[in-house]
């Protein structure tokens, strides 16, 4: 697990200062306590073996995920890897990483999850250049950069999740909701019907506002996801942005997800 | 023929064999063979065969703190097609082999996030509205930051390329939110509303099983599934059988080598290979470094609220 009361803060600059004397590079800091990569998610933008660049299999990337609550999740174009994580100096180790038991498009893509696989459970040495993450195990160094989560402004978010509670759908039929954000602004297509409003950002909540909707019956789908759309659209609603998902969750624990 | 059909039990060899666990098997088609797959029989050379571990046991493993069932056991039915197709199973099950199931299938599906498909397989389960088919959570989605499947199709009976009961879409994908939002091993669950094919709901056309949750971390169950990374194909159905244990959390643990390919597959308790039915009691969900034992989330009221959920979205 992280341990971010293992080491007082004190102690912590007071390392941070040593290695940043000892490369004399103020953006080059060696791994420590893990505070700086937890809750981001990394991929991969080279891969080098043997000193020699290592060409993955079309379409993939290696993924790290260093979730809130202490795992990473890896993915290396097939299937979901993650166990506990510890990042403590400099090492980065996963005591029991699982595996999905998908099958991958090609036998390359099952070797390629063992290769990832094996290299994690070689605990591997890490590092931050910047704001990319450098993992380096035996003959292998892989250099990955912080993946920025999406923007509640701007661009438009599309409907993929209906929520109720512990419970979550994709979207029936496909139904082309969308909402968006701008300037205290937010217009929405419910499916069947166009809404808009003003929102005010508070914290992790948002509060809706004088929000009017078309009046349009349509087919059970649309239906569908209008009230779920509506059903955010109204008063104080919880979000949360996870990568390219917009999670709104409203007080009965019902809500939507969307992506951009 | 059919003598042959007893000594040519398989089972698959590993150095690493966990002692007292069952390997995956082949299933037997419905037309009373062993499945002969060009590939099987290249595999299964006579000195692999020697080596071979027999399924000779249940599991004894027993997690040191074991969790206690909460909440009253509950279990649904099961249910036979009311639609006469024409390939019915055969009659007879023989020793340790046992006829594949038609309410088991394989899954294939798009993930959106690279464009690449996967498969994974999956079984019907029974209903109201008769078209649930049951799955691993990362069968419909990618987990925490991930997005919902597409072009998700069930091929019941899958084998070699063969349809016997023809491909079905999904209509809609269900989950836990706990699996989408976390990726949370122990709610690795999901059930897919499929929609009609020539009219018929698919429970009607195969058969769908029963559900049982609540019912304690030791029992007895028959895994189906279609292991495609090697030494397996994913051109047929392959079972493990043997007796489940809590490893961690709440999951159930049983030995069984499938490979990639085999997650979604269903954990049946009672699995009568007559009628191809039994009830399900976990989904094959991830293994962990030991490639002899797989984990399932254990069915607590969490897959019955999934369930409830998804049947209430049913057409």
């Amino acid at each position: 697990m992280f341990r971010p009361h293992g080491m007082s803060y004190r102690v912590l600059v007071a390392v941070i200062a040593v290695a940043l004397l000892a490369t004399g590079c103020g953006n080059r800091s060696a791994g420590q306590g893990g505070n700086d990569v937890r809750g981001k998610v990394f991929k991969s933008t080279a891969v080098t073996e043997q000193g020699k660049p290592r060409a993955l299999v079309e379409g993939t990337v290696i993924e790290l995920h260093f979730t809130e609550d202490g795992r990473l999740i890896a993915n290396a174009g097939c299937n979901m890897m993650q166990g506990p994580v510890t990042l403590d100096g400099g090492k980065l180790a996963v005591a029991d990483l699982s595996s999905t038991a998908m099958g991958c498009p090609s036998p390359d893509l099952h070797k390629q999850d063992e290769w990832l696989s094996k290299l994690l459970a070689a605990t591997p040495s890490w590092k931050l250049d910047g704001t990319d993450l450098v993992v380096t195990g035996p003959n292998t160094e892989i250099v990955l950069s912080a993946e920025a989560p999406a923007l509640l402004e701007g661009g438009t978010w599309k409907l993929t999740s209906l929520v109720q509670a512990d419970a979550v759908s994709s979207v029936p039929g496909g139904v082309p909701a969308t909402m968006q954000f701008q300037d205290g602004k937010v217009s929405a297509f419910t499916g069947c019907n166009n809404a808009s409003g003003s929102y005010k950002v508070d914290g992790q909540t948002i509060a809706f506002d004088s929000v009017s909707v078309t009046y349009k019956a349509c087919g059970p789908d649309e239906m569908a996801a209008e009230k779920a759309v509506l059903g955010v659209l109204a008063g104080q609603v919880k979000y949360r942005i996870d990568r390219s998902s917009l999670i709104l969750t409203n007080a009965k624990g019902e809500g939507v997800q969307l992506r951009k | 023929m059919f003598g042959f059909v007893l000594a040519a039990s398989v089972f698959v060899p590993t150095a690493e064999a966990v002692p007292n666990g069952s390997s995956a098997s082949l299933a037997r088609t419905s037309d009373n063979k062993i499945q002969t797959a060009a590939a099987a029989e290249a595999y299964w050379t006579p000195e692999r065969m020697a080596a071979a571990i027999p399924a000779d046991g249940p599991a004894t493993v027993k997690a040191s703190s074991a969790h206690q069932p909460s909440g009253r056991a509950g279990s649904i039915d099961g249910a036979a097609p009311s639609v006469k197709v024409q390939n019915q199973q055969a009659q007879g099950g023989v020793g340790t082999l046992l006829n594949e199931s038609q309410t088991v299938g394989k899954v294939f599906f798009t993930n959106p996030a690279n464009g690449l498909n996967y498969v994974c397989s999956a079984a019907t389960l029974n209903s109201g509205k008769k078209k649930l088919v049951q799955t691993a959570g990362h069968c419909v989605h990618g987990g925490a930051g991930g997005q919902w499947m597409t072009n998700w199709v069930f091929v019941p009976r899958y084998r070699n390329g063969a349809r016997p009961f023809g491909t079905w879409y999904a209509y809609q994908l269900t989950s836990r939110t706990a699996w989408i939002n976390s990726s949370s091993s122990d709610e690795d669950m999901g059930i897919v509303i499929m929609q009609t094919n020539g009219g018929n709901s698919i429970v009607n056309v195969v058969g769908g099983n029963g559900l049982r949750w609540n019912w304690g971390y030791s029992v007895s169950v028959t895994v189906l599934g279609y292991p495609a990374a090697p030494p397996f194909t994913g051109e047929l159905q392959y079972f493990c059988q043997g007796t489940t244990y809590n490893p961690h959390g709440q999951e159930v643990e049983i030995a069984c080598n499938m490979t990639g390919g085999s997650s979604g597959g269903p954990w049946l308790q009672e699995y009568n290979d007559q009628n191809g039915l039994g009830y399900i009691n976990s989904v094959v969900s991830h293994r962990h470094s030991n490639a002899n034992v797989m984990d399932g989330p254990y069915f607590d009221n969490d897959i019955k609220s999934l369930y409830d959920f998804a049947e209430s979205l049913s057409p």
